[in-house]
């Protein structure tokens, strides 16, 4: 049975299935990030996916966790957004060749399942060593096929995790699925660009000091399935600083 | 569940996800232009709209659609983002002072949340936007003639355009109003005096989550249903919304994530 009162996750918690992630989401800092114009992206910085999503053996039997509260620290005041990340595909940037990951993820919303448009987010797999120019063909919210992003020039010095939101063809306001992408441009480029679709949780304001959210408080109402990955990330700036979600709780449930 | 409140307690919306599944969004924001839009000077509210809307997904059949829980917004500094439900009520094709009005729609009668009868749907925002980039430079005259919620039909305000508002700017009419006029419903007709050749629209926004980022790289996060949007309409697949970004003029990247509660038939 669902958790549906906030008695019942009291209840859930004292029959011991009630667990907090403590999570690893030291983010790098930043000193160059792929832009493609003024206006045209949210730059931002990555942290690695929480380790700690647990087990669904660990679960007593639930395959979902509903999200509760989550402490978060960060340095320099900028805000984190956390999502759930679904790696749409990955881009050698050496050879421009593709590689397609998974789709976004079905889900029931509104009574109807149905396929969840994501974000598309543009990440650094490594540390840059050349500029590289990306254009990804993708089936929109939709399920239109073969529309196309506008440009996404990365910098040559951008590093591991930093990244950008890809501009979409007008009136697209999600990706279902990454079919190609191309990367053009460029000198002796290294490294892998991944391509993530972004699920997001909340985005959470951040002073430069630590900060506790309550989700559920807030009106943010997350069941996720157990092998969700559930990342964070820096949104709005490319200053480098210290961030790290220090734990996330949850309840065990099943929907 | 039944419509009725309190949807904004934490139980409510637990529920409404374990029922039927509460439908989360992410966007991408572009607000163009980056250069000259309206401006405060003239005592304009000016703005910057979204550069494409976001279309309301269907809902099942025993729902009546959805209302928003969260809404949260990153700008890259202190900026005002207002989620709203756009209406275009018409638009203005002009070519050197004489212009075409349009008209498309008045604003809906709807189930507001709670409420056991639909009624009007009053935009907290009527606003002009440029649907194109006018070409010349002259500062053409807009005359709406409009009806208002609580004065009635027959009313109308003119203003003056600034020069230059590049595609995507706009401003807000609420302060130039003939009298007190804010509760304006569905326009009649625009028309121009002067200026070049260009599209203005008019739309009626609904505000359904705002939020201040207050901070100088900041966010803001909130829960609707505990601010100012309580009597929201209930939004129906197809529904337009839109993001406005207040008192600026420049483009920058922004993303905002909202979630839509479904909401059952009274």
């Amino acid at each position: 049975m669902p958790i549906v009162t906030v008695q019942e996750a009291v209840e859930q918690g004292m029959l011991g299935q009630y667990d907090t992630l403590h999570g690893d989401q030291n983010i790098r800092s930043t000193r160059s990030n792929p832009l493609s114009g003024a206006g045209a992206a949210t730059v931002a910085r990555n942290a690695a996916a929480i380790d700690a999503v647990p087990d669904v053996a660990d679960l007593n039997g639930g395959t979902h966790i509903l999200l509760e509260a989550c402490d978060v620290y960060e340095q320099t005041g900028l805000p984190l957004m956390l999502y759930e990340a679904f790696l749409l595909g990955s881009i050698d940037a050496a050879t421009a060749a593709f590689t397609d990951g998974v789709v976004a993820p079905t889900r029931t919303t509104g009574g109807i399942s149905r396929e969840i448009p994501l974000s598309l987010w543009l990440e650094m797999g490594a540390d840059m060593v050349s500029a590289r120019t990306v254009q990804v063909t993708y089936t929109n919210q939709d399920g239109v096929t073969g529309q196309v992003t506008t440009n996404h020039a990365t910098t040559s010095n951008a590093i591991k995790h930093s990244g950008g939101f890809m501009v979409l063809a007008t009136g697209d306001t999600g990706v279902l699925d990454v079919t190609s992408a191309a990367a053009t441009g460029g000198t002796s480029p290294t490294g892998t660009i991944n391509l993530w679709g972004v699920n997001p949780i909340t985005i959470l304001p951040s002073l430069g000091a630590a900060t506790a959210a309550n989700l559920l408080a807030e009106g943010v109402v997350r069941r996720v399935p157990a092998s969700a990955q559930l990342r964070s990330m820096v949104v709005g700036g490319q200053v480098g600083g210290r961030t790290v979600i220090t734990d996330l709780t949850y309840f065990v449930d099943t929907p | 569940m039944s419509l009725g409140r309190p949807l904004d307690s934490i139980d409510a919306l637990l529920k409404a996800d374990a029922d039927y599944g509460i439908h989360p969004v992410g966007l991408n924001l572009r607000h163009t232009p980056a250069g000259t839009a309206a401006n405060a000077t003239s005592g304009k509210q000016p703005m910057l709209c979204w550069d494409r809307d976001y279309v309301v997904p269907s809902v099942h059949a025993d729902l009546q659609g959805w209302c928003v829980g969260a809404f949260a917004g990153s700008t890259p500094a202190f900026q005002q983002l207002i989620l709203v439900k756009k209406v275009l009520l018409g638009y203005l094709t002009f070519t050197g002072g004489a212009g075409t009005y349009t008209n498309v729609a008045a604003m809906p009668s709807r189930y507001h949340y709670g409420a056991a009868a639909p009624s009007q749907v009053i935009p907290d925002f009527p606003l002009i936007r440029s649907a194109t980039t006018p070409s010349g430079s002259t500062t053409p005259t807009i005359t709406v003639d409009y009806t208002d919620a609580d004065n009635g039909a027959g009313r109308s305000t003119s203003q003056v355009f600034p020069s230059n508002p590049l595609r995507g700017s706009g401003f807000l009419l609420g302060p130039n109003m003939q009298g007190d006029d804010r509760k304006l419903v569905s326009v009649q007709s625009m028309a121009t005096s002067g200026g070049s050749t260009g599209v203005l629209e008019i739309w009626g926004c609904r505000m359904l989550g705002y939020e201040a980022t207050y901070s100088s790289n900041g966010a803001g996060h909130t829960q609707v249903f505990q601010t100012a949007a309580q009597n929201q309409p209930i939004l129906e697949p197809g529904d337009l919304l839109n993001v406005l970004k207040l008192n600026t003029v420049a483009s920058a990247g922004a993303f905002c994530q909202f979630d839509l509660v479904p909401v059952t038939k009274p």
